[in-house]
């Protein structure tokens, strides 16, 4: 559904630009074949401060990729490698 | 059937090492006796947990990576199960991983065709102009002295042509009159007059050499045409004076009524020679470019010799 790009009005609060480098799928980057839960130092970048795993649209890996990712983290806090939940301060 | 699994299970801490090894070889035997191959076995040793397991803080991890049946995994969970010491287990297949790695293959093979085209592009795209662009340039330079070198020649030699004209103009008249003079004092007048006459036509000839080497110029530098053009203009009004002169001295000879005829036959063989240099002149610019510009100049020197005719019947 290809349309051609309207003028759009000025809106009275336009909204903020961000601009940011182009997101990859650092595990396609690499070429690696499935996540092993065991090297949780690896996971740590995809998991939030409270333990939470971050959303693709976040940290840009691909879907094949961020299925491997939560299954090898939930396996990982099986086996007492990684915390379900980091408690909070305060 | 075989297939590829990881097993990992955590031991109670308490445990002696003795004992965790009973265990451990007990499951690997249990994986032999199934037709079952051990391919590595990974002890991680007395390792610190993430978080407490039935109020303990540490546990002996051990993985062992098989290649065996299913049934055979089956007793082993069993086994692992009903074993009070181990805390955790997990039993992963690592064949169903390996399956989907070839859409994942196919993904990155049309990655790195896409991501080499551009590079291999930009390759050929500054490797193609960088060879090409500098051999004109230079030419371009060669030219550029070429034409430098020509032009400051060109101007030298109308420079030293035109000085050279005026010198041999100034000459030329300053000789005659004093010959002039000199006729009418003395009225010696046969020798004068082939004095006169090998005069007129030194610098006749002279100036045949001179409209010569203007031509080949014009041979040689085509491509300038006006130039030439108004070079050739500029001589041969000179040139033209200098008729202009020399048909008003034997009209003053006539006056002092010297031996008149033969100098009049003299200039008719004079103007005869005039004639056939046009001729020649008529000749060489056959050639397109330079054609039009000579045929102008032809004009104006039989102009001038009508009004040398004019002179002359005054």
């Amino acid at each position: 559904m290809l349309r051609p790009n309207k003028p759009s009005r000025p809106s009275r609060f336009p909204k903020k630009q961000y601009f940011s480098k182009k997101k990859y799928c650092s595990f396609c980057k690499d070429r690696i074949r499935f996540i092993d839960y065991k090297k949780s130092s690896d996971l740590g970048s995809y998991i939030l401060e409270t333990g939470k795993i971050l959303p693709a649209r976040v940290t840009g890996t691909c879907a094949y990729h961020q299925k491997q990712l939560s299954k090898a983290i939930k396996q990982a806090r099986h086996m007492a490698l990684i915390k379900f939940i980091e408690s909070r301060r305060g | 059937m075989k297939r590829e699994y990881e097993i990992g299970f955590i031991i109670n801490p308490e445990t002696a090492d003795e004992e965790a090894e009973k265990i451990k070889t007990s499951i690997t035997d249990i994986l032999t006796k199934g037709n079952g191959s051990i391919e590595n076995v990974d002890d991680w040793g007395r390792k610190a947990l993430a978080y407490p397991i039935e109020k303990h803080n540490e546990g002996i991890y051990v993985f062992i990576k098989t290649l065996s049946p299913g049934d055979v995994i089956a007793a082993v969970e069993r086994r692992l199960k009903l074993n009070e010491k181990v805390m955790r287990f997990i039993v992963i297949r690592l064949d169903d991983k390996l399956k989907k790695t070839n859409k994942l293959e196919k993904k990155w093979k049309r990655i790195e065709r896409f991501s080499r085209k551009p590079e291999s592009d930009r390759e050929r795209q500054s490797g193609r102009p960088a060879p090409v662009t500098p051999k004109p340039a230079e030419t371009v330079k060669k030219e550029a002295v070429k034409e430098e070198k020509v032009e400051t020649k060109v101007e030298k030699e109308v420079v030293v042509k035109e000085e050279k004209v005026e010198t041999k103009v100034e000459k030329e008249a300053v000789v005659k009159e004093e010959k002039v003079e000199t006729k009418v004092e003395k009225e010696a007048e046969v020798k004068e007059e082939k004095v006169e006459t090998k005069v007129e036509k030194e610098a006749e000839v002279k100036e045949e050499k001179v409209e010569t080497k203007v031509e080949k110029e014009a041979v040689v530098k085509e491509e300038k045409v006006e130039t030439k053009v108004e070079k050739e203009a500029v001589v041969k009004e000179e040139k033209v004076e200098t008729k202009v002169e020399k048909a008003e001295k034997p009209a003053e000879k006539k006056e002092a009524k010297t031996i008149a005829k033969k100098t009049v036959k003299k200039e008719k063989k004079v103007e005869e020679e005039k004639v056939k240099e046009e001729k020649t002149e008529e000749e060489k610019p056959q050639k397109p470019k330079k054609a039009p510009a000579k045929k102008t100049t032809t004009k104006k020197e039989e102009k001038t010799e009508e009004e040398v005719e004019n002179a002359e019947t005054k």
